[in-house]
């Protein structure tokens, strides 16, 4: 927003895994920082692939990752953990971990060395546990929240980590209709820091209604890139998802897709 | 710095201070465990079959003796310097050793089943133990027939080699955690079934093989304690370095990764570490059950999941409880030597049974 540098720019990223499966390929474009930016595509298109590039969770076979100019190629776990954090579509804790604990893990990256963490952190944690709404839970174990209540946790914890980019993966494809709404309201009010938060999601009217910007993929290939308003829209769904969709507006002019008819080859 | 100032303070009310509460268990946990291990020391130079001395007599006793370099001793002298004490000594270690093992499996391996035995490092000690002393294997002339050290040794060869052996199955099958815990099960299978052939073969040696494997601190005397006690408790403290990372890696191995830990490195060397540990255990005293099991537990049962608390304590506790039930392989029937691996388990099991039964609510999910 404020510099015209980009956050996160993808080069020609390409994943081919050790079993000839090419799950990524050349892909680039690059997204500005303080953007809410929803990865859209059918399951298998290569969003986790991709998004695992980006925190080096997976080496790509080609092309180059690069974060406020930055390759992180060439930067050790360490230094990759304070720039960019990853919220898992679902996450256990062994042997009771509670909620505070578990937030307080995202600040491993700043505290290596150190056996206790610093008030600075403690005062951190709890804002953030009281700004996600999980004050109160602060000290259950995690494992007895609930599927919505656990998501907000992880939000946290991955802010905590203080990176640059976001990475949140399927974070509402366990909740309810109010509890995804309410997932996306934090990540939304997240992105106001200069902070970008890349969701892969299924649900395309969620993600045309609060994300600022749509990046579209199928089979491993990026497809379009824009606002999601203009890039949504019938041709590409049915071109995307081989599925004849409705895309309309209601009443207050949000986007919605309602999907018809499989018009691909029948898998059954 | 950036961190703090771009996030907003949304109350300024009193601040709940958990670093404080967590160090003030800590000191806390640190001054029970102490307090128990001396106690049961104190006990275990005091308490013994032959003869019970008083508090001050023994300690009079082991200043005397040691004043005296542990030459020309009495009666209680004997007693408590060159029976009890390095007795005491190495069951000490041993319970430290055992329980920070167990303590770092049951982490790495996120599984709170699991024993320091897991990676089948008992199976390889024992096997290698009953070859020794079934069929007087000497290494070529090595090591003089029936000395402690050879059963040591080969038992240390045999644990690391069944280690090394699970470790190498383990990679090769992908190296997850799961794959450790099955390649750990196979090879220990392995290893037992070879030690029960050699024991249909081993005739009259059969029972001083079993005594081994029953595990018991009869045998220590002070040039054994130093092989034991040093390297493990140095091995043990060594692990604390990493009681913060080992907290990491129970959000799983994908979390632990993208916060900035090499998990696959980190859980090669906690396993090393811990292998090489629950091997120099067991070299001397013999697979001991339970301790490695349960004392981790009864640490997270009363202080939580986080390894900064439970890990110093589980090394306190271990070492009483094993000092416990040594103390009690002594002196329950008097003129015999119960087995201390028995004896653990038999103390250890309605313990843990009755924690299990009521706070073990925090292992769901």
């Amino acid at each position: 927003m404020k510099d015209d540098k980009p956050l996160l720019e993808l080069k020609h990223l390409d994943k081919v895994y050790e079993d000839g499966y090419h799950a990524v390929r050349d892909v680039s474009y690059s997204l500005p920082s303080g953007l809410l930016v929803g990865l859209i595509g059918p399951n298998g298109c290569g969003k986790t692939t991709m998004m695992k590039c980006i925190n080096r969770m997976h080496d790509p076979t080609g092309g180059d990752v690069l974060i406020d100019g930055e390759t992180v190629l060439r930067k050790t776990p360490a230094e990759v953990a304070k720039l960019v954090a990853n919220v898992p579509a679902e996450m256990k804790a062994s042997f009771g971990l509670t909620v505070f604990e578990t937030v307080m893990l995202g600040r491993y990256p700043y505290l290596q060395n150190v056996w206790w963490e610093t008030h600075e952190d403690e005062s951190l944690v709890e804002d953030t546990l009281k700004k996600f709404g999980v004050y109160q839970l602060q000290d259950r174990p995690l494992n007895m929240l609930s599927s919505g209540e656990r998501q907000r946790v992880l939000i946290a914890k991955a802010y905590v980590q203080n990176p640059r980019l976001m990475l949140v993966d399927e974070p509402t494809s366990h909740l309810d209709m109010k509890y995804k709404l309410d997932v996306m309201e934090y990540l939304r009010a997240m992105v106001k820091q200069d902070m970008t938060v890349l969701v892969a999601e299924h649900d395309i009217s969620l993600m045309a209604r609060y994300c600022d910007l749509c990046v579209i993929m199928k089979k491993g290939s990026l497809v379009a890139i824009g606002d999601p308003k203009k890039v949504i829209t019938e041709a590409l769904i049915s071109d995307v998802y081989e599925v004849n969709a409705s895309v309309g507006f209601d009443r207050d002019g949000e986007i919605f897709v309602l999907p018809k008819r499989y018009i691909g080859k029948t898998q059954l | 710095m950036k961190a703090e100032g771009r996030l907003a303070r949304l109350h300024d009310g009193p601040i709940r201070d958990r670093i404080s509460i967590k160090r003030h268990r800590l000191a806390f946990s640190l001054a029970f465990g102490t307090a128990a291990v001396v106690l049961m020391l104190l006990t275990a130079l005091c308490l013994g079959p032959t003869k019970i001395i008083s508090v001050p007599d023994a300690l009079g006793a082991l200043v005397s003796a040691i004043s005296k370099h542990g030459q020309n001793l009495n009666e209680n002298e004997l007693l408590v310097y060159s029976s009890r004490l390095p007795r005491a000594l190495a069951a000490m270690a041993v319970g430290v050793g055992l329980s920070v093992a167990g303590a770092i499996y049951q982490a790495i391996i996120r599984n709170p089943l699991v024993d320091p035995y897991i990676m089948g490092v008992s199976a390889g000690a024992g096997t290698a133990a009953v070859a020794v002393i079934a069929f007087e294997f000497t290494f070529f002339g090595l090591f003089a027939a029936h000395s402690i050290y050879l059963t040591a040794f080969t038992a240390l060869v045999g644990g690391l080699l069944a280690f090394a052996c699970t470790m190498l199955v383990a990679e090769r099958a992908g190296g997850t955690t799961n794959s450790y815990v099955l390649s750990g099960v196979v090879i220990g299978l392995l290893f037992s079934a070879t030690q029960t052939v050699m024991l249909v073969f081993a005739g009259t040696a059969v029972t001083s093989a079993l005594q081994w494997l029953f595990g018991s601190f009869s045998n220590i005397t002070w040039n054994q304690v130093w092989v034991i006690l040093v390297p493990v408790l140095a091995l043990s403290l060594l692990s604390l370095r990493w009681a913060k990372e080992l907290n990491l890696v129970l959000l799983g191995e994908d979390q632990a990764r993208q916060l900035g830990l090499n998990v696959r490195r980190f859980d090669r060397l906690m396993l090393i570490l811990a292998s090489l540990i629950s091997s120099l255990c067991v070299a001397f005293c013999g697979i001991i059950g339970f301790v490695g099991l349960v004392v981790p537990h009864l640490c997270r049962m009363t202080l939580g999941g986080d390894h900064r608390l439970v890990m110093p304590l589980s090394m306190l506790l271990g070492a009483a409880l094993l000092l416990a039930a040594d103390l009690a392989a002594r002196m329950l029937l008097p003129g015999y030597e119960l087995p201390v691996g028995a004896i653990t388990t038999i103390i250890g099991v309605p313990v843990f049974a009755y924690l299990l039964v009521s706070r073990g609510k925090m292992y769901e999910g």
